[in-house]
């Protein structure tokens, strides 16, 4: 086993925000503060929260025939926002899957919550008509890894593959080990980062914990799929693909709280990154209302970033969960200079974390 | 190592039931199965205790009762105890349907707060990550039913690269009726026993429990002085890209499944003494894996023992690639193929060694061990004794 000397780097963007799906959507309403953020529709929730909605923001008209020709019989949000994810993430990077190249391109996703909406469907049938009239359809769609499932077998690459849940941290982790993968010579491109999507049991089973906004804090729901694609440096020459940024470092931790977390997985990042705090002009944080998470990205920017510029996404396109991290590497290459640096922050309140540090 | 299943909830125990041939399966009682295919199931016969260690207030669910007693196991194996501070340590666990039991409580009260909060993939990382007090990478992979192996493989990425010095890898999961439900819809659940190879073959059976091994540098465990069992050569991880739940029945997904891990490893695929496949017993997934492994083998296929263990334990879900790790290496230790179950009439399409009802004495240095799951996804592991790669592993 050697790890590869060559960098890896990034050669596509695909962001299914609910402010903008592709990058001069997100762009656009980025720059113009566009909030997706109002009063959750659509969903047949508990009678209580029916009654005063909470807050969150939706893909709103979002239909995967946009971006994909192919037809669906039935695909849960989490897989459809994916699939619309990559595929504006492997045009952007002019990604060919070829008989050539096919054993050589994978996919890394992070679910945080993976597809509640179809196992609840699934799970809703069983319990009132019995195991003998389950749905074998939608059974296929309930487990977490169908949606990297699908992406493999839409576009026919056989190489890497795999799902990782790490609650809020997922698209970053996911991020982190196709990165692994590069290095160590299990893939030349993998289309990396996650999906998640709002639904019925995911905004009654985080009202039940307490943690949906409330006038005094608290979480704004998202949803949506970020993606990038990371190249070996090697590869993405080889093949003249234009490289938008480079992955510097990256780190994952775990600590007791959200802040022990990020500090740890912070100082590790920037060591594999071989940077300095001060070497970094953007920092894209992880801010998204709960208030460990909110204290432990603020308490980190007053410490080592008082010098950067500190953008917090969620504040418009809600806790987007294992989407966040691809979403937030496409809004910091959007807004860096040539040679410039950005540190991108992901925490999860059981006090998992990761950091990826990106340059343009 | 640590291990619960249905063989029994010691590492020691495990390795009796495997390798003198007994079966672990039995009908289920625990939830209404006359809807299903079949009750016959792989089920933990006693729930193990809960390791003192454990916070008083984590969730009391069945599948984080057997990962928390194996990885006591395993900790315990080589002198670990928590808090795992003297080096940086890590957690990758598997689990295919996370937790069931919490899944139909928050079904039938979404007000439950609690259960849902226990019902995420993670749940038994941030357990095991908060009662031990870990500090490096933790999350959770999942690759249906190849995500046992996929974990140690994805642990032992994050040691070569430096990431993690030690890992807590392996997978759980525990039969519950809505995933049961399911696999007995899609028609995977046999409706007679599970006969891997078998021309009677006639689909799977599914089990429960977890495995868990602590998984270090190699200079870490050295200068801790523990006892080495087994090391990591290479692993592959992939995809079929064919079907979501039909079979690749030209194998060529699982074949290159194979060959990255062969080739990850670094070693000629004529040094593997024996393969423990994944043999579930299914119409087409043992014929192609059959192929898989002849593709990438050769003529070598021919020589050495190939076995499945689903027969003593069914197909344990995201426990299942673990346990077939602590199966090869148990092989490894005792130079012991262990059976399959329940052949008694092969297939002539899986024409190899397939080693029935009775496990075969084979002189085993170096083990592939495969892996795959709906959805398409494969995993495969390359395992030896310690210290071949540097006493042989460049040696013709």
């Amino acid at each position: 086993m050697s790890v590869r000397p060559d960098p890896v780097v990034i050669t596509g963007l695909g962001p299914v925000s609910p402010i903008g799906v592709g990058i001069e959507e997100l762009q656009a309403a980025f720059a113009g503060r566009e909030s997706a953020v109002r009063p959750i529709e659509g969903l047949e929730l508990p009678e209580a929260l029916a009654a005063d909605p909470p807050l969150g923001a939706q893909l709103v008209d979002f239909r995967l025939s946009d971006y994909l020709a192919s037809e669906k019989t039935y695909l849960d949000n989490v897989s459809a926002y994916l699939l619309a994810a990559c595929a504006l993430a492997k045009e952007h990077a002019g990604l060919a899957v070829t008989p050539e190249t096919r054993t050589r391109i994978g996919g890394s996703f992070g679910a945080a919550y993976g597809p509640l909406a179809s196992a609840h469907t699934f799970n809703a049938r069983v319990a009132a008509k019995g195991a003998r009239l389950a749905n074998p359809l939608i059974f296929g769609h309930t487990y977490i890894n169908t949606a990297a499932s699908l992406v493999a077998i839409e576009w026919g690459f056989t190489g890497y593959n795999c799902i990782v849940s790490s609650g809020l941290t997922s698209g970053l982790t996911a991020i982190c080990q196709a990165a692994d993968a590069i290095r160590l010579d299990h893939a030349d491109a993998v289309l990396c980062g996650g999906s998640d999507a709002i639904s019925a049991p995911l905004v009654a089973g985080l009202a039940a914990e307490g943690r949906l906004a409330d006038g005094h804090g608290g979480l704004l729901v998202g949803e949506g799929a970020g993606v990038i694609v990371l190249e070996s440096g090697v590869a993405a020459a080889a093949r003249g693909a234009a490289v938008l940024g480079t992955l510097l470092g990256y780190a994952t931790a775990t600590g007791q709280t959200p802040g022990a977390g990020l500090r740890a997985a912070h100082g590790r990042a920037l060591v594999a990154a071989g940077i300095d705090a001060a070497d970094a002009s953007l920092v894209v944080s992880c801010a998204n209302g709960i208030a460990a998470i909110d204290s432990a990205a603020a308490a980190l920017c007053d410490c080592e970033y008082r010098h950067a510029e500190v953008i917090a996404p969620k504040a418009l396109q809600g806790e987007t969960f294992a989407a966040a991290a691809g979403i937030d590497v496409a809004l910091a290459l959007l807004r860096l200079g040539p040679g410039e640096r950005a540190v991108v922050l992901s925490a999860d309140w059981q006090g998992g974390a990761g950091v990826l540090v990106v340059s343009r | 190592m640590g291990v619960v299943s249905c063989l029994g909830n010691t590492v020691e125990e495990f390795a009796e039931a495997l390798f003198e041939g007994r079966s672990g399966l039995c009908p289920i009682d625990r939830f209404d199965a006359s809807g299903l295919r079949n009750a016959l199931m792989g089920v933990v016969r006693q729930l193990p205790d809960r390791p003192a260690w454990l916070a008083a207030d984590a969730p009391r669910y069945r599948d984080l009762a057997y990962l928390a007693s194996a990885t006591d196991q395993a900790l315990g194996a080589v002198g670990l105890a928590p808090p795992l501070t003297d080096a940086l340590t890590g957690c990758v666990l598997s689990t295919n349907f996370a937790c069931g039991e919490a899944i139909a409580e928050t079904e039938a009260d979404p007000t439950g707060g609690a259960a849902f909060a226990s019902s995420r993939f993670d749940t038994g990382v941030a357990m095991l990550a908060r009662a031990l007090e870990l500090s490096g990478p933790s999350q959770c992979v999942s690759v249906s039913c190849a995500s046992g192996t996929a974990a140690i493989g994805v642990a032992c990425d994050l040691i070569r690269l430096g990431r993690a010095e030690r890992v807590i890898a392996g997978g759980y999961d525990a039969l519950a009726l809505s995933s049961q439900a399911g696999l007995s819809c899609l028609r995977t659940i046999s409706t007679d026993t599970v006969r891997p190879f078998d021309v009677n073959r006639s689909q799977t059976i599914f089990g429960e429990g977890a495995c868990i091994f602590v998984l270090e540098d190699l200079s870490l465990a050295e200068s801790r002085g523990v006892p080495i069992r087994a090391e990591i050569l290479g692993h592959g991880l992939n995809n079929n890209a064919y079907h979501l739940t039909a079979p690749d029945k030209e194998g060529e997904g699982i074949t290159e499944g194979v060959r990255m891990a062969v080739r990850d490893a670094g070693i000629d695929p004529s040094r593997i003494d024996y393969v423990n496949a994944h043999g579930t017993g299914t119409e087409y997934h043992d014929v192609t894996e059959v192929k898989a492994i002849k593709n990438v083998l050769g003529t070598r296929a021919y020589e050495i023992p190939v076995s499945s263990t689903k027969g003593a334990m069914g197909h344990t879900m995201g426990a299942a690639g673990s346990m077939e790790i602590l199966a090869s290496v148990l092989a490894i230790e005792r130079d012991e193929a262990p059976p399959t179950l329940n052949l008694s009439d092969p297939d002539p399409e899986c024409d190899l060694d397939h080693v029935p009802l009775q496990s075969k004495p084979a002189p085993i240095d170096v083990v592939l061990s495969n892996s795959a799951g709906i959805g398409g996804g494969n995993a495969s592991i390359v395992l030896a004794a310690p210290g071949w790669m540097d006493r042989k592993g460049g040696a013709a």
